[in-house]
């Protein structure tokens, strides 16, 4: 897959098609069409590649994606740490904008949003790093726009918390964030090697994340770093990653070449070499699927305006079989009306789909919390909760976000595999109806429309209605609810410090079972509350999420059928009045068609050719 | 003090002519231990630089610190006229092994069995560093389930507890939530022979907090400080220092040509100097010095870091000394001077009571061990000793300030911890006077701090806790006044007034002293 990105990423080339596409609509009276394209060319222009920036406390991540960047944007300290995920992304100017966490949490069918709050640029090291350790607990994250020619593609950069190390809080978030990006970049620095937590971190994002780069920062300061990549390498090899790459770099040289403007530096840094990975194996790659998904719903519609004359030549070429076809037009109408009538085959499927899509993601959900509870409930019966608290929670959070994470990952691939099938039985349906459907790759079709009906899911925008209910996957209401609290903890530690500090106190030793098993039914409470607060609120979203799967791919084909049955109408209108015409009119009509037709086939061909290295590329997601 | 180890010893005699052969060794072992040097133990997660730490503490790298190599087990480094090391295994066979050392100088220990075998590596050496010490190198902790996380710590402490430890040195690096549960860990454990009172944190690999730039080190006390006052850290631990161990084990070993290396770089201009250092590896790829050779460059920034040649090469540059002291220049900017005076000022001056305290801690394991009657009885004895001692009483009580501090005011607590030695044991440090006042300044002070105690003590205001703390201060500052007006000196921590007292209560609730 290390396809180089190719003319499509030209820019100029696709706009000016999709404005020969537009006024072609609009010429052969189609404004249904002209909406059309004008929805396709504004999904392309606002598409957005996600990449999250994770990694350990104090890993360098901040540090990275200011010089990415080229300008200052996340606060770095020498302490202090990022305390929420703050999200950049391109706009002319520079506007800063900090979510709080709402009031409540909302309902199911409302969730609530985060309350926006737009700061001055200079305020907002105070609020996400704060000098005094203790960040505001209402935050839960900021969004900064930036004009930055690197973001100015569509790239945007999530730079993750790493608070707390990445066995706890910081984990659930980033792993929340990983579930609609595009790519992982997870930092770790030349120091030391990658850690059993770490490559924990990085197995559970594989299977969330279809990409993910290691990368190896500080270099500067470690002669031995290339030791370090090396065993990082085998690390990842022996965890089973063998697909997730490496890259060295030094943010620190990259400042010095920035200041002497030494390019050389620059690509002894890495850093040059990092921006290029992700120019072209992420926003290319990402680039490729939303041009062809794009160019492939324009081939349709086109498709449908070469239909409507067609059809009239056929009339006009034989006017004795006018009435034959006028008949066979009206049939395909009511085929397509049938289609759209909630009995038809593909909306059954599809009905049927979400309410299984739910049932089976809630039991797999089920069935995986359970499993952490008996996890848990063993170390709680082996252990004093006392001793192990303080690791045991972070450690649960840890489990239940990976647990959460594959679930969510299932919900994905079920959610995708169900509008293949229902794209492919309205194929089957339409076919009568729309010929050249049948020719069309049926994989690009169902990019579009796997493209469509998760465009809720891949728009990052921190609480936006999407990012609270989908795209945040379950971290959103996750990051609320260990926000509120897991105090139980504080019941634990003051009682446990003080046993067995002072020499031969007898009393504490005495009561010390009775205690300890007090202490392990608090414990199991506990984590048995939390895991059933998590389940309800995470079930809730599953379900959340299959409806609007559901939702998105009935109204995705039923205003395809409608496209579909203007289509033949209007061929129906216009062969009804070809076929009125005689003699020299009808010979005149019948040479407009031809020339329109052929006008219509260029661009068709236009399209198609455009589409073609796009679709030879990518191999469906 | 002596008082006290006599005591301790004594039972510890009456207990082994009492118990059964097992329990009796790990009390001759526990005898042998109160006699013999303070034992420091060196934790902290893997990679974080604890072999590095303990060369430094020992002036020689003994300890593999290869970036792939790792503590394996447990390592004693002991005072010993010839080198030498010993393997002992689960079942307490010792093996005589080869004294091998790598290039570097750090041993290369075979260790014959595996390390899932191995109880310890016991290592003689003759160094001055272990004159009053002994050093416990620890296999560094990596888990990712709390589960395994605490049986890993339970094996190493009970590991610590079977060789026996009186202070603990926790590495931290620049602190994870981690960092604080694996020390909560340390002090909550039931058995653990470590509280606040003989711990100290270690921020490890200071120069990489500012990214080894020439103000790291300011950056590495600014993340101490707030360390120092993190109020979880403060029960954990008496105070955190940060230390670059690298530069600590490479201080003392610079020879002629290093130091001449280092001078060439110095006399780079400026601006150049600070091109050619602003990585590891252009360092040594740089066309400059060319005087020394890249191999050469290599050696010195793997030994110094990046930091410490940007150090050195800065200090030789200002022109503030010789070539020849600039290894000097390296040692106290590692911050080990530092953390070998604060070993020895809070654990070696206190090292008769932590002793004791291990000792009667295992005393009480054994005793405990027993059945029935005899149980009773013994622990009745362990008891009665520890209870008459006010030396264990100012432990408990030092430890209590920092875990569980009674009501007491802020600057209170402060002075109390003084008072108690927390800061030092010389009585000036106690009194919180500069330490060049004279005598009768310092039995002034005593004086006025016995009269402050004894009012808190008495008050009827304050809650149990304080009025607690605040006999056991008194008791202290009694003894200041005792040992002051007899002619100034370190006052001997137990008050002759204290020595009358027999009733067998707890130590942690002392009666009011005279």
């Amino acid at each position: 897959m290390t396809t180089p990105p190719t003319d499509l990423a030209r820019p100029g080339a696709l706009p000016e098609v999709f404005a020969l596409a537009r006024r072609a609509a609009g010429a052969y009276q189609r404004p249904d069409l002209e909406r059309r394209i004008d929805r396709i060319t504004a999904a392309l222009d606002d598409r957005r590649t996600l990449v999250v920036v994770a990694g350990d406390y104090k890993a360098g991540k901040s540090t990275l994606v200011n010089l990415l960047l080229r300008m200052s944007v996340c606060p770095v300290d020498d302490d202090i740490a990022s305390a929420v995920p703050l999200v950049v992304e391109h706009a002319p100017s520079t506007t800063v904008t900090i979510l709080r966490r709402p009031p409540e949490l909302g309902t199911e069918d409302r969730p609530a949003e985060a309350v926006r709050e737009v700061v001055p640029f200079e305020s907002l090291a105070a609020l996400v790093a704060p000098t005094d350790g203790e960040a505001d607990p209402g935050l839960v994250g900021a969004e900064v726009a930036v004009p930055s020619p690197l973001l100015a593609g569509g790239l945007t950069l999530a730079d993750c918390p790493g608070d707390g190390g990445i066995g706890s809080f910081g984990r659930l978030r980033s792993l929340g964030q990983l579930a609609g990006a595009s790519c992982l970049v997870f930092v770790s620095d030349a120091t030391a090697e990658l850690n059993e937590p770490e490559l924990g971190f990085l197995r559970v994002a594989a299977k969330v994340c279809p990409l993910t780069l290691v990368v190896l920062s500080k270099t500067d300061l470690v002669p031995a770093w290339r030791d370090v990549y090396e065993r990082n390498q085998q690390r990842l090899q022996e965890a089973g990653l063998d697909g997730v790459e490496q890259l060295a770099v030094s943010a620190h040289l990259r400042a010095y070449a920035l200041a002497d403007g030494d390019p050389a530096l620059d690509e002894a840094s890495g850093m040059a070499r990092l921006e290029r990975w992700l120019g072209e194996r992420v926003v290319g790659q990402a680039d490729l699927l939303a041009t062809r998904a794009a160019l492939v719903s324009l081939l349709l519609c086109v498709d449908q305006l070469e239909q409507q004359f067609d059809t009239e030549r056929r009339t006009l070429a034989d006017p004795a079989g006018a009435a034959r076809i006028t008949a066979e037009l009206e049939e395909q109408a009511a085929q397509l009306r049938a289609l759209k009538e909630s009995a038809s085959r593909w909306q059954t499927v599809l009905n049927d789909g979400a309410t299984d899509l739910a049932g089976r993601v809630d039991l797999d959900l089920r069935q995986r919390l359970r499993r952490v509870e008996r996890e848990a409930e063993e170390t709680i019966d082996a252990e004093d909760p006392a001793d192990i608290w303080d690791a045991f929670e972070p450690w649960l959070y840890g489990r239940v976000a990976d647990e959460l994470a594959e679930n969510f990952a299932l919900l994905r691939g079920d959610a995708v595999a169900l509008a293949r099938g229902v794209a492919e039985l309205f194929r089957a349906d339409a076919d009568v109806a729309v010929a050249r459907l049948a020719t069309i790759d049926a994989a690009a079709v169902l990019a579009a429309v796997d493209s469509d009906a998760s465009v809720e899911l891949v728009r990052f925008k921190l609480g936006s209605r999407a990012f609270v209910a989908l795209r945040g996957g379950y971290g959103g209401v996750l990051m609320a609810k260990f926000l509120t609290g897991f105090s139980h903890a504080a019941e634990f530690a003051p009682a446990a410090a003080v046993m067995g500090i002072i020499l031969g106190n007898k009393a504490v030793k005495d009561e010390s079972d009775r205690q300890l098993n007090q202490r392990r039914a608090a414990a199991r409470n506990a984590m048995r509350r939390y895991s059933g607060d998590v389940g309800l609120v995470a079930s809730a979203q599953a379900r959340d999420h299959a409806r609007a799967v559901q939702r998105s791919l009935r109204d995705h084909f039923i205003e395809q059928a409608d496209e579909f049955e203007r289509g033949v109408r209007v061929a129906l209108e216009q062969a009804r009045a070809s076929a009125s015409e005689a003699g020299e009119a009808r010979e005149q009509r019948r040479r407009d068609v031809d020339s329109e037709l052929e006008r219509i086939r260029s661009l068709a061909r236009l399209v198609a050719e455009a589409a073609v290295p796009a679709s030879a590329v990518a191999g469906g997601r | 003090m002596a008082d006290l180890g006599a005591r301790v010893d004594a039972l510890l005699e009456e207990l082994e002519g009492e118990l059964a052969d097992g329990a009796s060794a790990e009390l001759a072992e526990a005898r042998a231990a109160l006699a013999g040097p303070l034992r420091v133990a060196v934790a902290g997660w893997m990679k974080v630089g604890k072999s590095t730490l303990l060369n430094a503490l020992l002036g020689e790298p003994l300890a593999a610190t290869d970036a792939g190599e790792c503590t394996r087990a447990l390592t004693v480094y002991r005072y010993g006229a010839e080198p030498a090391v010993v393997v002992v295994d689960d079942d307490g066979v010792r093996h005589e092994r080869p004294v091998a050392r790598a290039a570097g100088g750090e041993l290369e220990i075979d260790l014959g069995l595996g390390p899932e075998r191995v109880r310890l590596v016991e290592v003689s050496w003759p160094l001055a560093a272990l004159g009053g010490v002994t050093y416990l190198d620890t296999p560094g902790l990596e888990s990712p389930s709390p589960g395994l996380a605490a049986r890993a710590r339970r094996a190493l402490l009970g590991e610590l507890a079977g060789v026996g430890v009186d202070a603990v040195v926790y590495l931290l690096r620049h602190l994870h939530a981690s960092d604080l549960s694996f020390l909560e860990a340390f002090a909550v454990a039931p058995r653990a022979d470590a509280g606040p009172v003989n711990a100290v944190g270690v921020l490890a690999r200071a120069d990489e907090v500012g990214g080894g730039r020439l103000d790291a080190s300011a950056a590495a006390e600014r993340v101490a400080d707030r360390y120092r006052h993190d109020p979880r850290l403060r029960r954990l631990v008496q105070t955190v220092v940060p230390v670059n161990g690298l530069l600590g084990v490479a201080a003392g070993r610079l020879s002629a040509d290093d130091r001449a290396a280092l001078g060439a770089v110095a006399e780079l201009a400026p601006e150049r100097r600070a091109v050619v250092l602003r990585s590891a590896e252009l360092f040594v790829a740089a066309p400059e010095p060319a005087a020394v050779a890249p191999l050469h460059r290599a050696e010195l920034v793997r030994r110094l870091g990046p930091y410490g040649v940007r150090l050195a090469a800065g200090w030789l540059a200002s022109g503030s000394g010789a070539e020849a002291q600039v290894g000097e220049v390296l040692w106290r900017a590692s911050g080990v001077p530092e953390l070998r005076a604060l070993l020895q000022e809070r654990f070696a001056a206190r090292a008769g009571a932590l002793k004791a305290r291990s000792a009667l801690l295992a005393a009480e394991r054994a005793a405990a061990s027993c059945e029935g009657p005899q149980r009773q009885r013994l622990l009745a004895a362990v008891e009665a000793v520890a209870a008459n001692a006010p030396e264990l009483a100012e432990l408990g009580v030092l430890n209590l300030l920092r875990l569980a501090p009674p009501g007491l005011p802020a600057d209170l607590l402060e002075e109390a911890e003084g008072l108690l030695g927390g800061y030092g044991a010389g009585a000036a440090e106690r009194l919180g006077v500069p330490s060049t006042a004279g005598p009768s300044a310092l039995a002034e002070a005593a004086r006025a701090a016995a009269q402050r105690w004894r009012g808190i003590s008495e008050s009827p205001w304050g809650d149990l806790g304080a009025a607690r703390t605040a006999r056991v201060v008194l008791r202290a500052c009694e003894g200041l006044v005792a040992a002051l007006s007899d002619g100034g000196g370190p006052p001997p921590a137990p008050g002759p007034a204290d020595q009358q007292r027999g009733s067998p209560t707890s130590a942690g609730q002392p009666d009011g002293g005279a």
